[in-house]
């Protein structure tokens, strides 16, 4: 059951314009298999999106080169056509991205636009789609009055855009789940909801996630891997509870140590800085 | 937050011409500077050919020769001579000199205008913003061409009138122009911190909000010197311009309007000579809109 | 603003510049022509008995407020007059000439926007720096061609040189005879269109729900297609109502060179026998359609807009 879906090895982002730049991303490899989640963390200007965007293929290759291997289901996806990605996305590989009403057709209706997902991939006709979009929306707690009344999603607040787009990618039905950054502008409480949500999706299906974060203590109360990412560098990967313990990096124990509540660790006194 | 290339945090940011390790965006800067010097050069070309028509050996373009009429070009005429036996070449390098001074003095005009108006808008308070803006859509409502024709058919035609056309539907949109202008630039900081260091309100707008203002009318104002020749043209083909005998570039065409296939020298060059020339002076507002852009954001993409 | 809100203000907001316009036609007619109406009409050689009782006819002598409400009565009855040459009402020989100008301009417009569109999303799809070094090129030089010099040189290479499309007329509403001058016609604007859906449709396809869109597997054109254009019609569309104003105007120099029957042409020759109450009205008739269809346009777009139909508003 826990397949390997996702094979990344030493994967490298360049930016074709600037010449002797350092890379966004230098040679990052992991694994991913079914039902797990990587936690991938570093702060702004990490290379956190530009890792995200390249799994995904959606970088410009006229101004940026990825290079490496990417294997999902043993297909390299970096020697793939853009029409051949295209259909790896969506049903493969998925993406929430962290300013969701952005992500939202402003002059579509919500439903309208998850249906339209819905027919994408598994064409069940007009009307079918339009309940089956009701009802995923009512799933993840946008229920009918709500769409009733505020069927737009500039007219959503933003925790219930977030829902809206994640139903939106969800409904592909993908394997894999890149998440990047999806509760970084939410308050705390919406944030575990949202996390609620994916970690039990996942126990339905077996989604593989992988959690963009800038917030270490938030990915270690979820996530089975975590990889640290410092100026596209790797420094730090492994099983979250091992990475924790013993965290070998200065970076990461600079992570730790910035929690308010610290997490035990080695002789380091754990004090608000 | 948006897409690949503005959602990464890049160092392709606004300015980075700047920055040492992007390439790409000085050889942009380089080429629109170069771009911009071929279009001055170019237009002072025209200028200058203009300028020196009458130090030029060309006959006489309104003498008539009726003993020479639409003759194709010979060692006497070198571009033919039209249906009066007038010298095409000749006719063809003086009207250079109304199509130009027409274009820039009509938006000039519509500029000096454009900016007195849009500056009161700015200034002013909100009632007179407000009337001068209303002022200034119903004019914008008129699609030119047809104002112009009503002035004319009203003022009678003649060169001096169609400066006054042009300039009279022209105004919005400067006046538009320098206004937001204005208004943005009296927003930023800077403007505030000379006013906190106690300099007048005059000054602060001569020295600070118009030249900062001026740049939209610059790039709109060289483009509007080209759609100001093309009316000049327009309006002399239905003889509402420049009279006869007098040459312009419309006139000469209106002149041999159904003579294509006989006297192709007729037709050809004065149409040739008015897209050059307005092509010239598009290609300025768009190399000055360039340069003039202190964001002249990298590579070419999109 | 809420949308019956919004209506009316546009509505308003349309009288306005009517009411603005007949007013500044009205001055231009009565204070800015060296002498005045009744001597154009009748000429240098009139007597002065003549002009006055022309002038009294005319109601030139009552007191200027006094003329401008005699003139708004009747524009309110729909009288624009009586034409000096053609000795018959303006607004009859408008209405015989209109429709032929309105068949152009339709056909000019709907030739801009598939041409104008349809070359901006190809600009936006193929994004080879060739493709767009060309299309400037083409686009520059569209501009910069006289309209006339375009219509002479189309003439001569298809009417007379080729001879597969009719030279001049309306042939009795002949779609060949059509081509031309539409294509004459919309040639300026299609490029100006295209440039605009071009930098709009970009503009859009940077955004993150775009993104999002290919993120679930759409191709850029399909993104393209579903999202990103309807979203960034919005510019275009006011142009193309725009294009209708400056398409009447231009109508006038192609009705000419391609002796198209159209208003156009019609008050060409008007002002060439300074008929001024026909150039007068007819101005005033195509000033009216181009406000009215812009303020319908204007309102159209506000009302599919879900923002302003919710009542948020947005930018006029």
């Amino acid at each position: 059951m826990n397949e390997t879906l996702l094979r990344v090895l030493d994967l490298t982002v360049t930016h074709r314009n600037t010449v002797n730049s350092r890379p966004a991303v230098n040679r990052v490899s992991f694994d991913l298999s079914q039902g797990s989640t990587l936690g991938i963390v570093g702060e702004s200007g990490a290379g956190k999106s530009s890792l995200a965007l390249a799994l995904m293929g959606l970088h410009d290759s006229r101004r940026v080169q990825v290079s490496g291997s990417l294997l999902f289901r043993n297909t390299d996806l970096l020697k793939l056509s853009e029409e051949e990605y295209c259909r790896v996305r969506g049903a493969g590989l998925g993406m929430i991205f962290q300013d969701s009403t952005g992500a939202l057709d402003p002059s579509m209706r919500v439903e309208d636009q998850l249906a339209a997902a819905i027919r994408m991939h598994a064409d069940p006709g007009r009307q079918k789609s339009r309940e089956l979009a009701r009802s995923r929306l009512s799933e993840v707690g946008i229920t009918k009055d709500i769409l009733d009344g505020a069927p737009y999603a500039y007219q959503l607040s933003g925790g219930l855009c977030q829902r809206a787009m994640i139903a939106m990618a969800l409904a592909c039905d993908p394997d894999v789940l890149i998440a990047d950054e999806p509760t970084s502008s939410l308050d705390v409480t919406l944030q575990s909801q949202i996390i609620a949500l994916l970690t039990a999706r996942q126990k339905e299906t077996g989604l593989a996630i992988v959690f963009i974060s800038h917030d270490l203590a938030l990915v270690s109360l979820f996530a089975d891997d975590v990889l640290v990412l410092h100026k596209g560098e790797t420094v730090e990967q492994g099983k979250c509870s091992e990475v924790l313990a013993n965290p070998g990096h200065p970076y990461t124990r600079s992570l730790i140590s910035a929690w308010i509540t610290g997490y035990p660790q080695g002789d380091a006194a754990v004090a608000p800085a | 937050m948006d897409s690949p290339g503005t959602y990464l945090e890049t160092n392709l940011a606004p300015g980075s011409a700047f920055l040492e390790s992007d390439v790409a965006g000085r050889q942009a800067k380089r080429s629109s500077n170069r771009l911009l010097i071929a279009a001055l050069l170019m237009v002072m070309g025209l200028v200058l050919i203009a300028l020196c028509v009458p130090l030029l050996p060309l006959q006489d373009p309104i003498a008539t020769d009726y003993d020479h009429m639409a003759e194709p070009p010979a060692a006497g005429h070198l571009l033919g001579t039209d249906l009066h036996g007038r010298d095409q070449l000749s006719r063809l390098l003086w009207a250079s000199r109304t199509s130009l001074l027409v274009g820039v003095v009509a938006i000039g005009l519509a500029l000096l205008a454009g900016i007195i108006a849009g500056g009161a808008a700015a200034y002013g308070g909100s009632l007179v913003d407000s009337f001068l803006m209303r002022m200034a859509d119903i004019f914008l409502s008129f699609p030119i061409i047809l104002g112009a024709i009503a002035i004319m058919a009203v003022l009678g035609p003649g060169r001096r009138n169609v400066f006054i056309a042009i300039a009279f539907f022209g105004w919005p949109v400067f006046a538009r122009l320098f206004r937001s202008s204005v208004l943005s630039v009296k927003k930023l900081n800077y403007i505030a911190a000379a006013r906190v260091l106690g300099a007048s309100d005059a000054r602060i707008f001569f020295r600070h909000v118009l030249p900062n203002s001026l740049t939209p009318l610059v790039s709109y104002g060289t483009m509007a010197v080209g759609g100001a020749i093309l009316a000049e043209a327009g309006l002399s083909f239905i003889n509402l311009g420049v009279q006869r005998p007098n040459p312009s570039w419309g006139l000469m065409l209106s002149e041999s309007m159904g003579m294509f296939e006989q006297s192709p020298w007729l037709v050809i060059p004065p149409g040739v000579a008015i897209t050059v020339t307005v092509l010239i002076f598009i290609l300025l507002g768009d190399a000055a809109t360039r340069a003039l852009d202190p964001f002249n954001s990298g590579p070419e993409t999109r | 603003m809420p949308p019956n809100r919004f209506i009316l203000h546009r509505l308003l907001q349309m009288l306005v510049v009517l009411i603005g316009t007949v007013t500044v036609l009205f001055l231009v007619i009565y204070l800015m022509v060296p002498g005045d109406a009744a001597q154009v009409a009748l000429g240098d050689h009139a007597t002065p008995e003549a002009l006055d009782t022309l002038r009294h006819e005319l109601g030139l002598d009552q007191p200027l407020w006094k003329q401008y409400g005699i003139y708004f009565s009747r524009l309110a009855h729909l009288d624009l007059g009586t034409s000096y040459e053609l000795k018959r009402s303006v607004g009859s020989i408008i209405l015989d000439h209109l429709p032929a100008t309105i068949y152009l301009t339709v056909a000019a417009l709907i030739l801009e926007t598939v041409f104008g569109i349809g070359w901006g999303m190809l600009l936006t799809l193929r994004r080879s720096r060739r493709l767009r070094a060309i299309s400037l090129a083409t686009g520059a030089l569209l501009l910069a061609l006289p309209v006339f010099f375009l219509g002479l040189v189309l003439q001569y290479i298809f009417a007379s040189r080729l001879g597969i499309l009719p030279i001049s007329g309306t042939g009795g509403w002949n779609p060949l005879n059509l081509i031309l001058p539409a294509v004459t016609l919309a040639a300026a604007q299609t490029a100006i269109i295209a440039a605009v859906s071009r930098s709009s449709l970009s503009a859009e396809m940077e955004k993150s729900y775009i993104l999002a869109a290919r993120a679930r597997g759409l191709t850029r054109s399909q993104a393209m297609w579903r999202h990103a254009f309807r979203n960034s019609f919005a510019p275009v569309a006011t142009l193309l109502a725009i294009d209708f104003g400056t398409l009447l105007g231009g109508a006038m120099i192609t009705e000419i060179v391609f002796s198209w029957p159209g208003l156009g042409r019609m008050t060409y020759f008007a002002a060439e026998s300074r008929d001024v109450p026909l150039v007068v009205g007819s101005v005033l008739v195509l000033v009216t359609i181009f406000v009215i269809v812009n303020t319908g346009v204007d309102i159209i777009y506000g009302w599919l807009d879900p923002r302003v139909r919710a009542g948020e508003g947005v930018n006029g």
